[in-house]
């Protein structure tokens, strides 16, 4: 059926976005280093190149990182 | 009269008939354009909205339609005699003013019929087999990719980039098509409906709605992908349209013309790969050199720079492998080097949704991949020992945790989300469930 579902998008900086599908209630917390969301309620973690996820119980969101050698610094993965 | 309950063979047949009519039209690529049925659809989108009857432009292309605007909006005043009010004020788009009409007008007139006379199984089933289908591979892996780069590309350029239609492009064919058929089995009819129906049908590919102005162009010519539908070619554009413009595209991830090119030349170095900051698009990257030239000159590539220190498989329960693909699911492989005289360290691993290839960088510190992949994922540290499992979807990590863990976490703030601390490979693979 054609449904509309409240969805949030926790990568923000990713391309293509992972979406955050059913939940009761999802919190940004930190969005420039971290990307962390606190995700409460059932929900399913969806995205265009990767296999969804259920979330069956409230979860932290957040990003991986990887190490810059150039820069010495820790960096958000960017896809 | 009942609803319909079931669709009956027939029905199964035409069902999947105008799944692949509306696909055809766009991934056979010789549908030609209807320049009158296009024109006529435009004029009425316009008046359905109740906006003036604009002058119409066709291009090839996409980027074309940007081009036509930025001209459109910088052309001098003293060349306005075309007769439909062209001048330097009209930029104003009235895409809103066009996808109101449309959604208010017609989709949520046919929806509403719909439901009136079809039970929601059926309903979910075509929308299963037509509609969400053709938006999977229409809307998500063609026509949302192509805007997306064009925007990206248009920034870095001195046009500004106008925003295309909500309603109007082969974005709708998917909820067009979910109708259509509903349409053809007669359980509606809507004038409006079958309006906007032979708009799309008239071969057109995107527009760009102003005030005054439609922007329009027609249907690529060419589209190549994978097995997985995904645009693909390694060997020149995975969608071009008339006029030469293209892009390109590996396993679905768009790749700039330069990169592509000095790929494909061989001249594509190490110290670009990895000044790339983008994971997918060094992906992306690695796809085509494997596919183009195969493995041995993969890995003289990167071993020119780097040698392979350690190499740690994470054997999973079968349960963990289901939905993911590909032999190299949980192997990690860690490279060190030197690059431009900076000691360099890399976690060689795969996607397990795709089997993609990544290399993620890590500190040069690390003496096995273990530890070194682990090093990647942060949680809180006041969280660490309440961590009950983890799971990852390409580059995000949900974490889910113990009950005092979980109190904690409704409570936490963004200082203590930004305080994190890395778990040793041994912690991390304890706790790591599904990854995909």
């Amino acid at each position: 059926m054609e449904t509309k579902q409240l969805t949030v998008n926790v990568a923000p900086s990713s391309d293509e976005g992972h979406y955050v599908k059913g939940a009761r209630k999802v919190v940004d917390i930190e969005m420039d280093i971290t990307e962390s969301f606190v995700v409460e309620g059932k929900s399913t973690l969806e995205t265009k190149n990767h296999t969804s996820i259920d979330l069956d119980e409230d979860c932290l969101i957040n990003t991986q990182v990887v190490f810059n050698p150039f820069s010495k610094m820790y960096e958000k993965v960017v896809d | 009269m009942g609803k319909l309950e079931k669709l009956t063979k027939e029905q199964e047949k035409l069902m999947i008939q105008v799944r692949d009519e509306w696909l055809d039209r766009i991934f056979d690529c010789n549908t030609n354009l209807d320049k009158d049925g296009a024109e006529k659809g435009i004029e009425w989108l316009y008046e359905l909205s109740g906006l003036k009857k604009p002058l119409i432009i066709q291009v090839e292309s996409p980027m074309g339609c940007q081009y036509a605007a930025h001209l459109m909006k910088n052309m001098p005043k003293k060349l306005d005699s075309v007769g439909a009010s062209v001048n330097a004020s009209v930029v104003d788009s009235v895409v809103d003013s066009v996808g109101d009409s449309i959604r208010h007008s017609v989709r949520a007139s046919v929806r509403a019929s719909v439901r009136h006379s079809v039970v929601d199984s059926v309903n979910n089933s075509v929308w299963h087999s037509v509609g969400d289908s053709i938006r999977h591979s229409v809307r998500h892996s063609v026509i949302d990719s192509v805007r997306h780069s064009i925007r990206a590309s248009v920034s870095h350029s001195v046009i500004d980039f106008q925003d295309f239609c909500y309603y109007g492009s082969i974005r709708d064919y998917g909820w067009v098509a979910f109708y259509d058929f509903f349409n053809r089995i007669g359980i509606f009819k809507n004038e409006g409906f079958e309006k906007f129906n032979l708009l799309l049908k008239s071969g057109i590919y995107d527009m760009i709605q102003l005030d005054g102005v439609c922007i329009y162009c027609k249907l690529p010519n060419n589209i190549t992908r994978n097995n997985q539908e995904q645009m693909h070619n390694i060997s020149g554009y995975s969608i071009e349209w008339g006029d030469g413009y293209g892009q390109h595209y590996v396993n679905g991830r768009f790749l700039k013309p330069e990169t592509f090119n000095k790929v494909l030349k061989k001249e594509y170095t190490i110290e670009e790969f990895f000044k790339e900051d983008n994971e997918d698009i060094k992906s992306a990257i690695i796809g085509l050199i494997q596919e183009k030239y195969g493995d041995e000159y993969l890995f003289h590539f990167f071993s020119k720079n780097l040698h392979e220190v350690d190499t740690y498989t994470n054997k999973k329960e079968d349960k963990y492998l289901i939905n993911t693909i590909g032999m190299n699911v949980g192997v990690y492989s860690l490279f060190k080097g030197n690059i431009n005289n900076v000691d360099v360290a890399y976690v060689r691993c795969y996607c397990p949704s795709t089997d993609r290839m990544f290399f993620l960088g890590v500190e040069n510190h690390h003496d096995n991949a273990k530890d070194a992949i682990a090093s990647l994922y942060r949680v809180p540290k006041k969280l660490k020992n309440h961590i009950k499992y983890i799971q990852r979807q390409g580059e995000r990590f949900s974490t889910v945790f113990d009950d005092l863990g979980t109190t904690m976490l409704k409570k936490i703030t963004k200082r203590d989300v930004s305080d994190t601390l890395a778990l040793t490979g041994e912690e991390y693979f304890n706790k790591i469930t599904y990854e995909y």
